[in-house]
């Protein structure tokens, strides 16, 4: 069974796991490992979820030779598949991909012969999507206002005034490089726009593929942070999200 | 085997187009190719630039807002793309500074001071109006006219064709106000219907650099009926469709006008185009009302070098 967030954890939970998510890039595995307790913990656990260290660590050795190769990976592999998810729908997608590598890694603890580890990810992906698609219709309490939204008038205006105030809290809340690289990122439309791209890739000393990569994190964050705080304005208002934001935010710093 | 997807395989796949061997053929290449993956990203950012610089052909467009948007993240992912869009521009107008400190973009228009704003209109007005006169609009019998205008073009483009990223996550069924912007600065141009125009020469426009919308009055003959749905297509003459939208009706302006269509500048580039006005009939048929020819010259769009 998949974790599905359920109204009263979606927006904080969801936010405090974007900051807790396991960053493994340049750690040594030993480094890596140590932090699977922390993951675990910060995980919203069920009876099927179980994140084996000994499965982990297989994964982390078929995905590189070494550690810093398979840290690489291992985030490429999760960007992947969070991606496979995005795009088919599948909400939210960074709980589909954990879901996804938790299984992967208890495959890989028995001794199942995997011949191609990205390949099976990839049809464990297909079945977590499967399931997700046929899961029962929880609706969250915002998908629930979506759909009174069909028959009820609501107040737009407060709702544009959420998304106005979550963006510019969310956007103020970036580190202040990302905040210019990201508004840098936009300034300009089609031929231009190419054209600033090109310069700022030059001017960070980057390929243009790496920056997009960079804004493109940036952009995830800003819209992770915007998510989270207009699902929440639904259910508590805005104040009380922006709030909320601030605490995480402090909470995070902490 | 190594294979290799078009671009135009990979936006159908973002916009769920594929059958299922296709797509899983895709699927598999992303999962072992981090090249495959990155061209898979910009196929999607392009998709969304397209979309919210209404540069969508008519079938991704709806595709676009049928299944891309059907996803309340991909809704906020375009609202968000849309207004770094605007705080950008806001940002880069405003003060050409880099932004180094904590931005309220929408803030950031209100703080202006009325006077300021006014200077702003004013400054648009004589550039755009010397960038017509110097660059020659001449076409007989049209008439041209140059202004800004307060309201952004939204009014004009039908409801279908509203960005459904204006909504909230939480009501993807409604149309929120778009953000405040600057005042877009408007070309407008009377053109004649085909068959009126006769032997005369046809209706040229070149687009001063910074308009970004272009207001065509078009004109009918006495007697005509008011418009009642009116919709205008505009088509180059090789027959590519580059904009339909809402066509205003006009009552009273003048004497010939019967209905105006606000077009993106950025649509039209230099080609000679076919403008169809069509209206529902007394049985709501729809049908061709006029039809009229307009050639754009060269033009520079906003923000180019």
């Amino acid at each position: 069974m998949l974790y599905a967030p359920g109204p009263a954890v979606s927006s904080s939970v969801a936010l405090r796991r974007q900051s807790d998510k396991i960053r493994v890039s340049g750690l040594a595995l030993s480094r890596v490992e140590g932090s699977l307790g922390r993951l675990m913990r910060n995980r919203p656990t069920t009876d099927e979820r179980r994140l084996s260290s000994t499965g982990f660590s297989r994964l982390l050795a078929r995905l590189g030779p070494d550690s810093d190769e398979a840290a690489t990976q291992y985030e490429r592999l999760r960007a992947t598949l969070e991606k496979f998810f995005d795009w088919h729908g599948a909400w939210p997608p960074e709980e589909c991909a954990d879901e996804t590598l938790d299984r992967l890694t208890q495959k890989l603890e028995g001794e199942i012969e995997i011949v191609d580890v990205r390949s099976y990810a990839l049809g464990i992906a297909r079945l977590v999507l499967l399931e997700w698609q046929r899961r029962p219709a929880t609706l969250s309490s915002a998908d629930r206002r979506e759909v009174a939204d069909l028959t009820a008038p609501v107040s737009l205006d407060d709702q544009y005034e959420s998304l106005r105030t979550c963006f510019d809290r969310c956007l103020a809340a970036l580190p202040a490089d990302s905040r210019t690289l990201v508004l840098e990122y936009y300034v300009a439309e089609r031929r231009a726009k190419i054209d600033n791209r090109r310069r700022l890739a030059q001017a960070f000393g980057v390929s243009e593929s790496a920056l997009r990569n960079r804004v493109q994190r940036v952009r995830d964050r800003l819209e992770r942070c915007v998510h989270t705080c207009t699902t929440a304005a639904a259910e508590i208002g805005i104040d009380a999200a922006v709030r909320q934001l601030a605490d995480l935010r402090r909470s995070d710093e902490t | 085997m190594r294979r290799e997807h078009d671009g135009t395989q990979l936006r159908r796949y973002v916009l769920g187009a594929l059958t299922e061997d296709e797509r899983a053929g895709i699927e598999h290449d992303y999962f072992e190719r981090a090249d495959v993956l990155d061209r898979m990203c910009v196929a999607e950012d392009d998709l969304i630039d397209d979309y919210l610089s209404d540069r969508l052909a008519s079938e991704e467009h709806e595709r676009f807002e049928q299944h891309y948007l059907a996803t309340p993240r991909h809704r906020t992912r375009v609202a968000v793309v849309r207004a770094l869009r605007t705080a950008s521009s806001l940002s880069a107008s405003a003060s050409g500074e880099r932004h180094e400190r904590v931005v309220s973009w929408w803030a950031a228009v209100q703080a202006w001071p009325p006077l300021g704003q006014v200077a702003l209109v004013a400054a648009l007005v004589v550039l755009v109006a010397g960038g017509a006169w110097m660059l020659g609009t001449r076409s007989e019998p049209t008439t041209v006219s140059v202004r800004t205008s307060p309201p952004s073009v939204s009014p004009t483009t039908p409801p279908e064709r509203q960005p459904l990223d204006q909504r909230e996550p939480g009501a993807p069924q409604r149309d929120a106000p778009a953000p405040p912007r600057a005042a877009p600065v408007v070309l407008a141009f009377s053109i004649s219907p085909i068959h009126v125009r006769g032997a005369d020469e046809p209706a040229s426009l070149t687009i001063p650099t910074g308009t970004d919308i272009v207001r065509l009055h078009l004109q009918g003959e006495a007697g005509d009926q008011r418009l009642k749905r009116a919709r205008a297509i505009v088509r180059t003459v090789a027959g590519q469709e580059v904009w339909r939208g809402r066509a205003t009706g006009l009552v009273g302006s003048q004497p010939s006008a019967l209905a105006r269509i606000d077009i993106p500048a950025a649509r039209l580039r230099p080609d000679d185009y076919i403008v169809e006005l069509l209206d529902v009939d007394s049985s709501s048929r729809e049908a061709e009302r006029y039809r009229y020819f307009v050639r754009v010259r060269g033009q520079r769009v906003k923000n180019m070098p």
